[in-house]
């Protein structure tokens, strides 16, 4: 017999909220204030619960997730555990004290991920930027400056898709689309500053952190776009700026390499199926390179050279 | 320890292998390593013929008549090519005559 378990979290009789992301209706007994409202059936539940320690069978462990072949599990030690099931459900159990931006955190970024992996989609961690009907998306490591890159173009009037991570479908003909995120932009102080907004009127995206959550208002567009454009986004010791089209399997390394929590994929199925999205992305659309130095940003005439790229 | 691929080995792809073609490029993942390769059209085109079981002596012949080169670097340059994809298990020798 399994020993009894206490739970301190379940309690399920709170409010329920709904919201939309990613093209799913989210029905969520933790409020998002992020996401954008929505009404009808939905398409993902999310409550609280107990959730076990081990997943059986699992094919992927370590210290803070495992994976098995219907189930992903996420434990953060002073946060919460994470129980994503059939890319339908995700069950949280708080650790008492934890605050409701941290659980969220995790919840919209890694288990979310699972999530949507288990439903047969592809992320990319990248920003989405609307261009002409149809979406480039910028992806790069952590503090290359996309978030920064859509903030100016978001600046210059073009609405943003998707930040940190961008949900691509396919449609029956193979088409790759781009899913709206939610209208969040997260950005370190310094961008902020760059951009003329106070870091102090903002809610931080998790405590002890220089990164804060911009709500982009009318700078969202929640339209699914075609996904025309990849840009990867380096940092280099030269001064200049520079653009270069990829051609070939260049055009798939950078979206193999960009794609959002691979580790995540479990199966030799959904490892199949994600090497064949990258491949059909790869053909549908310009894949480019992107290098700007380390300091000065050169924000601007990036911004520029982009936009000149789309025109 | 795959047996060595001679001339006279009869070859083919492995299961468990994903292949995509970019632009006349051909990248491979396996499932088995998880590992992710890349092939140049030469190599890709040894690929495709590939795609049914074929003895490495018809692969020259065939490569022969496409490409100018010598056969004896042109079967050298094959069989290297097909042994070290024999070694990460991505081809596989069938029906090897029996000594």
């Amino acid at each position: 017999m399994k020993s009894p378990n206490l739970c301190h979290s379940l309690d399920n009789s709170s409010p329920i909220y709904y919201y939309q992301a990613f093209g799913l209706t989210i029905e969520s007994v933790l409020p998002c204030p992020e996401l954008l409202s929505a009404e009808g059936a939905a398409d993902v539940t999310i409550r609280y619960g107990a959730v076990p320690d081990d997943l059986e069978a699992a094919e992927q462990q370590e210290d803070w997730y495992q994976v098995n072949s219907g189930a992903f599990l996420l434990k953060l030690d002073a946060i919460a555990k994470y129980l994503v099931t059939a890319g339908e459900q995700i069950i949280i159990e708080r650790v008492p004290g934890a605050q409701d931006n941290e659980v969220r955190l995790f919840l919209l970024g890694s288990a979310f991920a699972a999530l949507l992996q288990q439903r047969g989609l592809l992320s990319l961690h990248g920003c989405a930027v609307e261009v002409n009907g149809g979406a480039a998306v910028f992806v790069g490591p952590s503090g290359c400056g996309k978030s920064t890159l859509a903030g100016a173009l978001r600046q210059r009037g073009y609405r943003i898709m998707a930040d940190d991570v961008c949900v691509i479908s396919f449609s029956p003909t193979g088409a790759p689309l781009v899913l709206a995120a939610y209208p969040q932009l997260k950005l370190w102080a310094d961008a902020l500053k760059i951009m003329g907004k106070k870091p102090e009127d903002l809610p931080r995206v998790t405590a002890g952190l220089e990164k804060y959550g911009l709500p982009l208002g009318e700078g969202f567009s929640n339209n699914s776009s075609p996904l025309k454009r990849v840009y990867e986004l380096a940092v280099s010791n030269s001064q200049d700026l520079e653009l270069t089209n990829l051609q070939g399997l260049d055009k798939l390394a950078v979206l193999l390499r960009h794609t959002y929590r691979l580790e995540f994929l479990a199966g030799t199925l959904g490892k199949k199926r994600h090497f064949e999205q990258c491949g059909q992305a790869a053909r549908h659309c310009q894949v480019s390179r992107l290098v700007r130095p380390s300091n000065p940003f050169r924000l601007e005439e990036l911004a520029d050279l982009v936009e000149k790229d789309w025109a | 320890m795959n047996p060595t691929i001679s001339l006279n080995s009869t070859v083919k792809r492995s299961d468990n292998l994903v292949s995509c073609d970019l632009d006349g490029e051909t990248a491979l993942m396996s499932v088995e390593n998880g590992k992710y390769y890349a092939m140049d059209p030469i190599g890709s085109r040894i690929w495709t013929l590939l795609e049914q079981a074929r003895p490495v002596s018809a692969i020259c012949s065939l490569l022969l008549e496409e490409f100018e080169v010598e056969p004896s670097q042109c079967e050298h340059d094959v069989l290297a090519f097909l042994n070290e994809l024999s070694l990460d298990n991505l081809v596989e020798v069938v029906d090897e005559p029996t000594a």
